[in-house]
């Protein structure tokens, strides 16, 4: 049969055959390395470098938050993503029974994710929790389970919870639709000085050159700040703010403002309904915004102090002026009323804003005339933002001459406080000016920035002088005299002297405004003290009261408040203060 | 045939420096695995004892010397070395890849040794091979038959048959033995008919083939495989048998045109199998521009293309490299991780490797007495090669991917047991065709 020779002939053309398709192999192989495409072959080195070197962020330290006595508003920490290579994991019984307690799942659960799919390849990773806490995430680690990935992930935290919540903002990581970045408040504005400065350091996989391939730039950690905030005057806000809306039928919010107006520091801004940090519900986003800076309104009367020291400013009106008052008159097709709707018979300046008569004061504006009023209002900050260092600030709504909706009737409205709409901060900032003898300082949030050891302080800034210091004084008297003569107005408050003014704003509805009737109202009050040497002043803004009036409402609460307030903030009473003045001392034991 | 006695004793002295040589070249293989996994351990920062793998190849290296030094003195001294080369390596990269598959494929080269002496023991005729063909092969089928019924079949991975043992699961690929039985058939099929090979022709057109009546029962069974296997979408199988069934029906019959017709059919069916199986479709196209799909169906290819290219010439060390993205880069891809980590040399050297077991093959064919050995010997050399050679022409983009495993080297139970297999019959045959001449 098969003879030596055809059998070894046969045998080398199969061999040939083999040997020639290896060649062709070979020739690929080496043209991988020496012939290819040089395009082709720098694509697949720099995808293959990828694979080798892996540039990751390193996240620098978010600035910290703290109030301005050094309580911590919002500081860091981390919570880790616990994952796992299977393939790496050779015990997996043993790797089972320790991860299952702390990763919180089942332990035949973790076995199972463990195994290969059932075509004998394994997942690369698999992901067992997406959060455990600092405590856990180091438990696992000291496990030291080959093929474990623990990430960390940076949170924040708010010590202080609800309470300062819509003043700081949040910080939201890179879960959700949101991306890695601070919202609304302080977190919101001042993002960029918080976040710091990363630094991208190319890592090599291969773990004996790690080292010798970073990069070596610095990473810039974020700013602490300071904010002008007093936590224990910011609870005191909230509690009797939450204290008049847990008796009160109607009411369906609220805001207290408590500023120094000698620099337009916020000391405390405490609205209802209150924002939990750290809750992503969309249901608790909607009170994520800070009413006092965010949402306007129409104020109503406590406008009037804006009008009177306006009016004292422009010239035409002193004290010495007065008017028949008709109880009603019609502007512009549109009538004016004062709240009882009576005529006050003669009445003279003071007793304009002593009794809150809307005729007086609309009649003061149609004597002074619109084009000498819009630009004085601009000049209180009225229609445009305050600049305050929060994120969201509302500029307000202002209707001048010139704008379609303009109207005379408007502009008288505007005379106490209706057809313009202000946000609380835009109220106070204005009173403020009276208080500090005509002049307007930046409204401001963040009293200090800490970068490294360097304390920049800020410095406060007078943004207007929409009036002069006698033009203030004026109106500052009468705003004494409003608290002390009004029979309306529900305050006493023995042994100080203190600048107020209440008001009840009518809340526009479709064609006009909302019926007399319980709940339609916002009821305010807005005040400073002591009235001669003013170092704290206060905004009350509650929506919808049952009592419909500010001077039954808002003035009681404001009594409350000021009760407390100046007990913590140390302001002696009028006599203890002219005394101590006249020793020499410094009448305010605590700085503000 | 000269009597026995004479020729043992002659054989144990001239044998004495082939084993030495045999010893010599298992030592410098375990140095290479050794130092391999060290490096690992060392990259990986890994304990000594990680290093157990190692010591049971060490000790299977060593027992087998041993016993096939007693049993089989006059075997081809290469072909054990350089098998038990591949498969620590092997061992090596299947712990750098999937820690957690060490002890199977540890466990996989026991038993794979074991197989192997167990063949030097049967009768060394291999008559229980060639007598019973029909048996076997039938056997064989049935099992792979029975797969459809009862065997789990994931996605593109080819059939498994899973047999129940004390200690958990473990599968077991029936085509993988198939190989060996359908080797074994055709061979001894061949052998016994090959005389009348020659007269009994028929004449197609100005050629002559052998007769209907001859090849029949051959293309019957082996067309039976092939289907199976085609139904069973393990296509890179049905192809190595098409493969191997060529080159031995060539080596029987001596008519190089049928290895062109081969081809041409091989061709047509491809083109048939492109229009029918979507599989095939959507592997083709893969194969020939995975560009566009290189993060969806073309990532495989993409990136075992990436890892070779990245290896550049002396590799990136092992553990080193990132072969890990490519999926199921410890069995189909063996030889892309192998081209990342130990480079071009690396890959050359398994190629090289290969070549030089296959020419011992062909070697001991080519010194085979009787038709049967020559053509087992023919036939399980052209397998390794065929083998080899689809895998790594898919892995570097010359062919399209079959998901045949890489010898020796792949992960894999099933293929380590019948590469092992292989060179078990190899070596006897060796011993055979020593003893003879």
């Amino acid at each position: 049969m098969i003879r030596d020779e055809t059998l070894s002939r046969r045998l080398t053309l199969v061999g040939v055959v083999l040997i020639g398709i290896s060649l062709v192999l070979l020739v690929r192989l080496l043209s991988f390395q020496f012939r290819m495409n040089p395009e082709i072959k720098q694509a697949l080195a720099d995808q293959a470098k990828h694979r080798y070197q892996q540039t990751v962020e390193v996240l620098p330290k978010r600035g910290q938050i703290f109030d301005r006595n050094g309580h911590l508003l919002a500081t860091n920490s981390f919570e880790y993503r616990i994952g796992i290579s299977p393939n790496q994991v050779v015990d997996r019984q043993g790797v089972a029974f320790a991860l299952a307690p702390l990763v919180g799942l089942p332990e035949n659960r973790l076995y199972n994710l463990l195994q290969p799919n059932a075509d004998g390849t394994f997942p690369p990773y698999v992901l067992l929790v997406s959060r455990v806490s600092a405590e856990v995430g180091q438990a696992i680690a000291d496990l030291d389970v080959p093929g474990i990935i623990i990430e960390p992930l940076p949170i924040r935290i708010y010590p202080q919870g609800e309470l300062t919540a819509q003043i700081v903002g949040f910080f939201a990581g890179s879960d959700g639709a949101r991306s890695s970045r601070g919202y609304y408040g302080v977190e919101g504005y001042y993002q960029t000085l918080l976040a710091g400065q990363s630094k991208r350091v190319t890592r090599s996989n291969i773990p004996l050159l790690e080292e010798s391939q970073t990069q070596a730039t610095r990473v810039r950690d974020g700013m602490d700040l300071i904010l002008t905030i007093d936590r224990d005057l910011q609870y005191l806000a909230q509690e009797v703010l939450e204290g008049f809306l847990a008796k009160d039928p109607t009411a369906t919010g609220g805001t207290i403002l408590i500023m120094n107006p000698r620099n337009n520091e916020i000391l405390a801004m405490a609205n209802y309904p209150y924002f939990q940090p750290g809750d992503l519900s969309e249901e608790n986003m909607k009170y994520a915004r800070n009413q006092a800076v965010a949402d306007v309104y129409e104020p109503g009367s406590i406008f009037k102090v804006v009008t009177m020291a306006l009016a004292l400013d422009a010239g035409k009106h002193d004290l010495d002026w007065s008017y028949y008052d008709p109880g009603c008159f019609e502007a512009g097709g549109v009538a004016i009323c004062n709240w009882d709707r009576s005529s006050h018979g003669n009445p003279d300046f003071a007793q304009v804003f002593i009794d809150s008569l809307n005729t007086g004061t609309a009649t003061i504006y149609k004597e002074i005339g619109p084009y000498t009023v819009y630009p004085k209002l601009r000049e209180f900050g009225i229609g445009s933002p305050t600049g305050v260092d929060l994120e969201g600030e509302s500029p307000g709504i202002l209707v001048e001459p010139g704008d379609s909706l303009w109207s005379e009737a408007q502009f008288l409205n505007n005379s106490y406080g209706q057809g313009v709409s202000v946000t609380p901060l835009q109220m106070l900032t204005a009173a403020n000016a009276i208080a500090n003898d005509g002049l307007i300082m930046q409204p401001h949030i963040v009293k200090a920035r800490i970068d490294g050891g360097q304390v920049i302080e800020t410095q406060p800034a007078a943004t207007h002088r929409p009036i002069s210091e006698e033009a203030a004084h004026k109106a500052r008297d009468i705003m004494v005299r409003v608290l002390r003569e009004s029979k309306e107005i529900e305050f006493e408050f023995p042994g100080y002297t203190i600048a107020g003014k209440t008001g009840t704003a009518e809340i526009p509805a479709p064609y006009g405004y909302e019926p007399f009737a319980p709940g339609n109202s916002i009821a305010s009050f807005l005040a400073f003290l002591p009235a001669d040497d003013p170092v704290v002043s206060i905004l009350i803004k509650l929506d919808r009261p049952w009592g419909y009036w500010g001077s039954m409402t808002a003035a009681p609460l404001a009594q409350e408040l000021l009760e407390r307030l100046v007990v913590l903030m140390e302001i002696p009473p009028d006599d203890l203060r002219y005394q101590l003045v006249a020793q020499g001392g410094n009448p305010f034991a605590r700085e503000y | 045939m000269p009597p026995l006695t004479p020729h043992y004793a002659d054989d144990l002295e001239e044998g004495a420096p082939a084993a030495r040589r045999e010893r010599l070249l298992l030592a410098l293989g375990g140095a290479f695995i050794l130092i391999n996994h060290v490096a690992l351990l060392l990259a990986r920062d890994r304990p000594v004892s990680h290093l157990w793998p190692v010591a049971m190849w060490a000790l299977c290296a060593a027992g087998g010397h041993a016993l096939l030094n007693r049993r089989l003195p006059a075997r081809d001294p290469l072909l054990f070395p350089l098998a038990m080369l591949l498969t620590g390596w092997g061992l090596n990269l299947i712990a750098r890849l999937v820690p957690s598959y060490t002890v199977r494929q540890t466990s996989w080269l026991v038993v794979g040794m074991l197989a192997l002496l167990a063949l030097t023991a049967l009768p060394r005729d291999l008559r229980w091979l060639r007598r019973y063909r029909y048996t076997w092969l039938i056997g064989g089928l049935a099992l792979l038959f029975l797969t459809i019924f009862v065997g789990e079949n994931p996605a593109d991975t080819g059939p498994r048959l899973w047999l129940w043992l004390g200690l958990g699961r473990v599968y077991y690929q029936p085509s993988e033995l198939l190989k060996i039985l359908l080797v074994a058939f055709l061979a001894s099929y061949f052998a016994e008919h090959g005389r009348y090979m020659r007269q009994d022709t028929v004449r197609l057109g100005p050629w002559r083939v052998p007769s209907p009546a001859f090849l029949g029962p051959v293309l019957l069974m082996w067309g039976v495989c092939v289907i199976v296997l085609v139904w069973q979408r393990d296509l890179g199988t049905a192809t190595l048998f098409f493969a191997v069934f060529m080159a031995m029906l060539y080596l029987a019959s001596g008519q190089a045109l049928l290895l062109a017709g081969g081809a041409a059919l091989l061709a047509i069916a491809s083109a048939v199998a492109y229009r029918l199986f979507d599989v095939v479709a959507l592997r083709v196209d893969i194969w020939w521009n995975p560009w566009p799909t290189a993060n969806a169906g073309g990532y495989q290819i993409v990136q075992s293309l990436i890892a070779v290219a990245s290896g550049g010439v002396l590799g990136q060390g092992i553990g080193q490299g990132q072969p890990g993205i490519i999926p199921v880069v410890h069995s189909d891809f063996a030889f892309a991780a192998i081209a990342e980590e130990w480079g071009l040399v690396g890959a050359l050297s398994v190629i090289g490797v290969l070549a030089v077991l296959v020419v011992r093959g062909m070697r001991v064919a080519a010194q085979a007495r009787q038709p049967f050995d020559m053509l087992l010997a023919a036939g399980l050399s052209v397998l390794l090669a065929v083998q080899g050679l689809l895998i790594m022409g898919g892995v570097l983009r010359l062919l399209p991917l079959t998901g045949v495993t890489l010898p020796f080297i792949s992960y894999g139970g099933s293929s380590l047991l019948t590469s092992f297999t292989v060179v078990g019959l190899l070596l006897v045959l060796s011993e055979r065709g020593e003893r003879a001449s």
